[in-house]
């Protein structure tokens, strides 16, 4: 499941509380889950509060996901659980 | 004589105590200060803190009531921008040391994310004739039972730097 946040211009923590629920879910059910984001307003959240510690930013070109525009995406991949 | 704090030179904006009114306020706040530093990582830090204090007023001071009215007060002194956000809900007697919770807890980064995103910051609770002392975080509590009790304002300031 991807979330795409293109063109996102505002975040807050609460974005922080809905990926992690997101992760808590995707552990119980044993899942994989993948959430996008181009937007520096989602990275600079995600590492200001060292979530990209658990959630991997890759750039979009090294996982063949970049925009019709030919701007380069971020991906963040939400790791699966450790088994 | 009013006691609340005249932004010289500068932009006053004003909320409803409402979650959907956040966002619109730091995006205009975000244009002020890309325009006034020029620095669009300055200004999303900003955008960052003030978001998250909004949240805080509107959750903790206003106890998610709507209709209260929230003020920022944008203003600059040469590099560095002043922000005030001004409330009048339930007074802070201290503020807390920011600290990053467990990867599990789903709330509680709001403190975390002002302190790396703003340069200073402080809260002071105003009362219709004497101030309550200026807190800072990780300070001793301060006594604003007194003014807490009576009609007050409640203004968190923010500095940043560029």
């Amino acid at each position: 499941m991807a979330a795409i946040m293109e063109n996102v211009t505002f975040i807050d923590s609460s974005t922080c509380a809905i990926l992690i629920s997101a992760f808590k879910a995707m552990q119980l059910k044993k899942t994989g889950r993948l959430v996008l984001a181009d937007s520096p307003v989602v990275q600079s959240l995600i590492e200001l509060t060292r979530l990209h510690t658990v959630f991997e930013i890759l750039p979009n070109q090294k996982s063949g996901i970049i925009g019709i525009d030919g701007r380069v995406k971020f991906a963040i991949t939400i790791i699966g659980p450790v088994n | 004589m009013s006691v609340l704090p005249q932004a010289n030179n500068g932009i006053t904006l004003s909320i409803r105590s409402e979650a959907g009114q956040v966002s619109l306020l730091c995006e205009a706040l975000y244009a002020v200060c890309v325009y006034a530093s020029g620095n669009t990582e300055c200004a999303l830090k900003v955008q960052q803190a003030v978001a998250e204090a909004l949240n805080n007023i509107i959750i903790h001071a206003y106890h998610k009531q709507p209709n209260q009215e929230i003020t920022v007060c944008w203003s600059q002194e040469e590099r560095q921008l002043r922000i005030q956000l001004i409330d009048t809900g339930t007074a802070m007697a201290y503020l807390p040391v920011p600290a990053l919770p467990d990867f599990e807890a789903e709330n509680s980064r709001g403190w975390w994310i002002i302190d790396a995103c703003v340069d200073e910051y402080f809260y002071q609770t105003i009362g219709a004739s004497i101030a309550g002392p200026v807190l800072y975080p990780g300070g001793s509590p301060g006594d604003i039972a007194l003014l807490a009790a009576g009609p007050h304002t409640n203004i968190l300031t923010f500095l940043k730097r560029f």
